[in-house]
């Protein structure tokens, strides 16, 4: 899950980023208005975490011109006004949901949740593929109800790749989703972390979840029935 | 109903019953003064009418000299002329010429209604009119006492239901005689109750007329006031776009709402303005509220090394350095704002002052690698001002200045103290400030976001400071800037050596109480 955050305030982004990350979000920070709207518009987010009062533009026009150009990805909006008029403003502007500053962070983290799983059909939180569990709350994944330990990105990767089951995964996607603006999409660094990912989950289970599709990239499909979408 | 002493309607009570007295007041006097000239009128005409009697009665008796001693019989018999004629009139042949002239003069006396009696020394009627009734005579005959006999004296008489007004006439003709004439005072009478009734309508009218007229204009006057104190009690901070309907009337009523209403402009404006600020403030003091929030909830998510927990120690800890910062900053300006007596307080040599100022500039200077030079004249003077807020006011200038110029660039501080303006001026070879934010880049809290800047820390207050300071000594500060080029910073301070020692002195006894 790929954030972009757009805040001024150096330290204010500094921790929201650690904490995010912390999560296993993949997060991309910038400190204004212009360059927040210009990578919004390029990379295909799953979520916008934006503050109102910015350099260069403010973010209740980096809003209402995301919403104009037809992006549609889910905005959180940040401010340090809490006053119903700067709310409905925010909401108006085209944002889905609106905190203000300062701001519990545990509350934060579920507001963000809560707009991850605005586009999935699923709304509870945790992903099933066959024996295969995912929590999205704590970060727990289970094999056969046996814990799996996995490392940040392995979380993340197979977090896209269970919301994305039965549906191929290209290398780009995977690159646009898991991995941030620093990371070179041409290495072969997803070979590895599919790598690492099939032998903590598929190795010592008889059947395999995650296929790789020859030229094209990875699908992680139920092994009983290859039609069914199963995600509960 | 209440009655309220105070109110105008009550007042306007008042007037009328101070009108109502001074009407009454005035009729009296109209009253009596014509109730005066009447009687008088009447009094003269029956003094006239008998002493024409008493002279008519003297010349008769002249005429008879040569009967003295019967003198008396003759004025009975001249008086009673009319009614003895034809009786005894062969007695008195030989005076027939002269009773004829008495006679005519009688006559031409024209005693209409008057009527006129002659009592002898003993009381009894001597003659009489032959017009007089018997009521009359027997009223004016009653009551004729001694003293009447000395001295000419009026009186009113009732008879009959008719007043009359009596003359008492004595006669000295050898013996004591007494003319009464008497004369009917129904007109005078008249006139007088027609007045009366005149004036007993008349007041009570004219007073009742007054109380509602007067209380009609009172409510017509008072229920625009009384809407405006209506309107005015409903207005708090909420519902300040209220205003008073003043388009109905052009008058007093109406400058009166048209002041209010600016009035409650003016204050919605600043209203305005203070929730505008207050909001700023609390953004500001939000932020480092926010950071600290946030790091320490984050960190109490896990188990952090001490590394972690050290840089999350030290970041909220200087965020608690910029919230007191940005207090300070903010109680200065409002100190700045209301206040001014501090600000001659200390005497500065001019030569030290700069000099530390230029050493910390230098520091801060240094650390982007920027070339500072400076220029300062008349160090030998000293002036008086206050110490901190000029350091504070050129420091904030110099911050701003080093804050806006790249690494390796340029700064220029020139100073001059020689006359009794302080001039300062700080150009730099900085980014510039762009043309439309120049009026504003000394508002309060005008921002980073807006220059584009965004590594520093600052609320936005550090020029507008530099203006409060500017404005608390009723200095000019002007700005000229070239985007991309830099901006040079104007000061100047009017600094009196004298007249500023003593108001220093002034200052100093003052604080001492």
């Amino acid at each position: 899950m790929r954030i972009l955050l757009v805040e001024d305030e150096l330290r204010i982004a500094s921790f929201i980023e650690r904490g995010l990350k912390e999560q296993h979000y993949i997060v991309d920070t910038v400190n204004n208005g212009i360059e927040g709207a210009m990578l919004a518009e390029i990379n295909p987010y799953d979520m916008l975490v934006l503050d109102v009062v910015l350099p260069g533009k403010d973010g209740i026009s980096v809003c209402r011109e995301l919403r104009e150009k037809n992006i549609n990805v889910p905005i959180l909006m940040l401010s340090g006004k809490c006053s119903v008029k700067d709310k409905v403003g925010g909401l108006d502007a085209g944002a889905d949901d609106y905190l203000a500053k300062p701001f519990a962070f545990e509350e934060f983290l579920a507001r963000v949740r809560a707009l991850l799983r605005k586009n999935q059909q699923n709304k509870t939180g945790r992903l099933k593929i066959d024996d295969l569990e995912l929590d999205q709350m704590k970060h727990k994944v289970k094999r056969a109800d046996k814990e799996i330990a996995l490392a940040n990105k392995e979380y993340a990767l197979l977090e896209y790749l269970m919301l994305n089951a039965d549906k191929v995964v290209t290398r780009t996607m995977i690159a646009e989703h898991v991995w941030n603006e620093d990371f070179d999409t041409f290495s072969n660094i997803y070979d590895v972390y599919i790598h690492r990912l099939r032998s903590k989950i598929d190795k010592n289970s008889s059947t395999k979840l995650i296929h790789s599709i020859r030229g094209v990239g990875y699908i992680l499909k139920s092994g009983e029935n290859e039609n069914k979408c199963n995600l509960n | 109903m209440k009655i309220n002493v105070t109110s105008i309607k009550f007042k306007i009570f008042l007037y009328t019953l101070a009108l109502g007295a001074v009407l009454i007041i005035y009729s009296l006097i109209l009253y009596l003064n014509l109730h005066y000239v009447l009687f008088t009128h009447i009094d003269n005409s029956l003094l006239r009418k008998s002493e024409e009697i008493e002279d008519l009665i003297k010349s008769y008796n002249k005429n008879l000299k040569n009967e003295r001693k019967k003198s008396s019989v003759y004025i009975k018999r001249a008086i009673m002329l009319e009614k003895n004629e034809g009786k005894n009139h062969a007695q008195f042949f030989e005076i027939d010429g002269i009773n004829n002239s008495l006679h005519d003069k009688f006559n031409e006396l024209e005693f209409h209604e008057d009527y006129v009696l002659v009592f002898d020394k003993s009381a009894n009627i001597a003659a009489k009119s032959e017009n007089i009734p018997e009521d009359i005579q027997d009223l004016l005959k009653k009551k004729i006492r001694k003293s009447y006999f000395n001295r000419i004296f009026f009186r009113s008489r009732l008879s009959n239901g008719q007043w009359f007004r009596v003359i008492n006439r004595p006669v000295k003709l050898g013996d004591d005689y007494l003319i009464q004439v008497a004369s009917s005072l129904e007109v005078a009478k008249f006139v007088l109750n027609r007045n009366l009734i005149v004036m007993g309508t008349a007041i009570p009218s004219i007073l009742l007329f007054t109380i509602l007229f007067g209380r009609f204009i009172v409510l017509r006057m008072v229920k625009p006031v009384l809407d405006i104190a209506r309107t005015a009690g409903t207005i708090d901070s909420k519902n300040l776009n209220t205003r008073i309907n003043n388009h109905i009337r052009e008058d007093e009523i109406n400058s009166l709402a048209s002041a209010f209403n600016t009035m409650v402009s003016r204050m919605e404006e600043s209203f305005r303005c203070m929730e505008e600020y207050s909001s700023m403030i609390a953004h500001e003091l939000k932020v480092p509220l926010a950071i600290i929030r946030g790091e320490l909830e984050l960190a109490l998510r896990k188990k952090r090394t001490p590394e972690e927990y050290n840089n999350i120690l030290s970041v909220s800890l200087e965020e608690t350095y910029r919230m007191n910062k940005t207090i300070n900053e903010l109680l200065l300006i409002s100190e700045l704002e209301n206040s001014n007596n501090f600000i001659y307080k200390d005497c500065i040599d001019i030569e030290p002052f700069f000099k530390e100022l230029i050493a910390s500039a230098e520091i801060i200077a240094h650390e982007k690698n920027i070339t500072l030079t400076s220029k300062i004249a008349g160090t030998e003077n000293s002036v008086s001002g206050n110490k901190l807020y000029l350091r504070q006011l050129f420091m904030n200038l110099i911050d701003n200045s080093v804050k806006f110029t790249p690494r390796n660039g340029k700064i220029k501080i020139s100073a001059d103290c020689t006359g009794d303006t302080l001039f300062f001026k700080i150009s730099d070879t900085g980014i510039g400030i762009p043309k439309e934010n120049l009026p504003k880049i000394f508002d309060k809290f005008f921002h980073k976001n807006h220059s584009g800047e965004s590594e520093n820390n600052s609320a936005g207050l550090g020029l507008s400071i530099v203006k409060s300071i500017v404005n608390a000594y009723h200095g000019t500060i002007d700005v000229k800037s070239a985007p991309g080029k830099g901006s040079v910073f104007f000061v100047q301070i009017p600094l009196s050596e004298y007249a500023g020692r003593k108001i220093s002195e002034k200052d100093k006894k003052l604080r001492s109480f």
